[in-house]
């Protein structure tokens, strides 16, 4: 504690934590008291607060005291408004808020319309069929270090560069779980895209055991002495450069297929689920046969949700609850080491 | 009367009573339950800890004291990593009460890290107003960061401040993270600099809101994401450093134990009444 008034605000809050608490005995003074005095602070901070930071110093000081700048007129316009909002609490021109409402309205709506579609909708819709697509299983490193099949093709001498990159894992400093995360991948220099791509069972932004594992056994290919010799027979055309196809027939990864089945299975659901609670939505035709099952699988999938939303909303409300405890505990804590 | 009719007549003050129990127990004598962390955490350390020293990050105060138990927290785990780091940090602030609590992140991080200088490790730049859901304000921000907030919460003109030189607007830093509590917040970092700008946004926020967030993350909207006391202790698992969030999490697990016990009990009642008076009838 640093000073007298650190410890009076202490002891206040305490004293007004027990006050509002004790309303779950039964109504009385205290509560009533504590209540009015919170409602009355909020209240008259935000007028404080605003009136100094909006109107003062946004309107009144740029458009009646500027200091060495121009004064801006066009300040009139907004303060113009702003009276006649107010004028709703005279009754015979109470007409006249109507247009500054309208005016907020309208230009909020036309700046928010716009980032709501690009990011609550066609982002959300492109993320729910985002998994739901199947990953081809062949592995390319191109020249730009990038991963992935891409109907590209790799050359020997990047396959040389993807086995010294494979001998560098796992990297000796492991996240505190025992799985390398996004940041120790890129010091042992896996680029990110080739780390998403292993990251499937399940894609938590880090590499566990058994993710890393599957380097393990392409590592070991590669230290095959006819390592060589299967890529030269797998060059069929003789470009010295290994195509998705040809690739194919190493069958270098084929022990993806696993995890493949299953990053695709969340991407179903989330399909279903998305399109079952949108379709109970739908009140333009009878919920009934294939379109009522739908409907009722809709049902179930908003349930959930709405029991995930709540089991958060009984966290935060004991999150809150335990922070005023700890304050408590704080208080009498150092209570008792001032006078002991 | 018996036993079932008592149960469902319990006084509610008991349940009050057990509550408080499990609450403050935990918290005087903690067991030290581990604390097990998540993707969406995880995800935003390992972005920070990719950040280079000198990094510039914008820590956004859009939150206020009712929701101080749950978001300060994390504020504090987040601000620690930054400065351990060597990362610089930009305080905006959508909601009035937020450079205040800014005020006391950097007062307790200067007890940590004795060294950081006000105007070149951190700048406190204040309450930006706006309508609500925050669009104008982060637009302003974005793009011009000077006519946004000409003065920090001192009234120090911007180009006094070394640690905004460079700096026209928030687009041209590394990331964003929001401190959210409500509107406005994450939304708005996410529906304009994120979507228009392309800027890394990363967000905590309370418990209730949670969930609305969640379909960020899974879009990549969000690089990470901290949810209520739970994500604050999860962070403070990550970077090392205990604080509220961890104190916290023994109360937390034994009162939804308290709480599952009690769901679990009203229904097994709700049953056998229903069962007795078939029996009855």
């Amino acid at each position: 504690m640093d000073n007298i008034f650190d410890i009076t605000g202490m002891w206040v809050a305490v004293f007004l934590t027990f006050c509002i608490y004790s309303f779950l005995f039964k109504d009385n003074p205290f509560y009533k008291f504590t209540e009015h005095l919170f409602i009355g602070i909020s209240a008259g901070y935000w007028v404080a607060r605003y009136t100094q930071d909006i109107l003062i110093q946004k309107l009144f000081n740029p458009l009646f005291f500027p200091g060495n700048k121009p004064h801006d007129w066009w300040l009139f316009i907004p303060l113009f408004l702003g009276i006649m909002m107010l004028l709703k609490l005279v009754p015979r021109i109470s007409w006249a808020s109507r247009w500054p409402i309208a005016f907020v309205v309208g230009t909020t709506l036309g700046i928010t319309i716009i980032a709501s579609l690009q990011s609550d909708i066609l982002m959300q819709v492109q993320a729910t069929i985002k998994d739901f697509q199947m990953k081809p299983y062949v592995l390319f490193i191109g020249a730009d270090k990038t991963v992935g099949n891409q109907n590209g093709k790799v050359s020997l001498q990047e396959l040389d560069q993807f086995k010294k990159l494979l001998g560098q894992f796992p990297p000796k400093d492991l996240d505190k779980n025992g799985k390398i995360g996004m940041a120790e991948a890129a010091k042992a220099g896996l680029d990110e895209r080739f780390f998403k791509f292993l990251d499937t069972s399940p894609p938590d932004g880090a590499l566990s055991q058994a993710e890393m594992a599957e380097l393990t056994a392409a590592r070991q290919f590669f230290d095959k002495p006819d390592f060589k010799e299967f890529i030269a027979s797998a060059d069929h055309d003789g470009d010295k450069e290994i195509s998705p196809a040809e690739w194919r027939t190493g069958h270098l990864f084929s022990g993806k297929w696993y995890v493949l089945t299953q990053a695709c299975f969340n991407g179903i659901l989330f399909v279903i689920g998305v399109s079952c609670g949108l379709i109970y939505f739908f009140f333009s035709k009878e919920h009934t046969g294939v379109f009522g099952m739908a409907s009722r699988l809709g049902i179930y999938f908003l349930m959930i949700c709405f029991g995930a939303s709540f089991g958060y909303t009984v966290m935060a409300r004991i999150s809150l609850l335990i922070g005023r405890m700890i304050d408590v505990i704080f208080a009498f804590h150092w209570l008792g080491q001032q006078l002991f | 009367m018996n036993l079932l009719q008592i149960l469902q007549n319990i006084d509610r003050r008991i349940i009050y009573v057990l509550m408080f129990l499990s609450v403050i127990v935990p918290l005087v004598k903690p067991l030290g339950l581990p604390i097990q962390t998540t993707a969406p955490a995880e995800n935003f350390y390992d972005y920070i800890e990719t950040l280079k020293p000198g990094d510039k990050v914008a820590l956004s105060f859009d939150y206020d004291p009712a929701s101080r138990p749950e978001v300060h927290p994390m504020a504090l785990a987040l601000a620690y990593h930054c400065f351990r780091k060597k990362l610089k940090i930009i305080a905006p602030s959508l909601w009035p009460v937020g450079p205040s609590l800014a005020a006391e992140i950097f007062h307790d991080m200067k007890k940590e890290f004795p060294h950081l200088k006000y105007g070149v490790d951190f700048v406190n730049l204040g309450y930006i107003s706006g309508p609500t859901q925050g669009v104008s304000q982060v637009e302003s921000l974005c793009t011009d960061l000077k006519d946004a907030r000409p003065v920090d919460v001192h009234g120090t003109p911007y180009d006094e401040l070394p640690i905004l030189k460079g700096v026209k607007g928030l687009k041209d830093i590394r990331l964003v993270i929001s401190l959210s509590a409500g509107d406005p917040g994450i939304p708005g970092w996410v529906q304009i600099a994120n979507a228009r700008y392309g800027v890394k946004i990363g967000g905590g926020a309370t418990a209730v809101q949670a969930p609305q967030f969640y379909p960020y993350i899974q879009s990549g909207q969000l690089i990470g994401f901290l949810g209520g006391l739970r994500g604050a202790a999860e962070y403070e698992t990550l970077v090392g450093r205990k604080g509220t969030g961890m104190a916290g999490m023994d109360a937390q697990s034994f009162a939804h134990i308290l709480i599952i016990l009690l769901i679990v009990m009203a229904n097994v009642l709700f049953f056998l009444e229903k069962q007795q008076a078939k029996w009855k009838g």
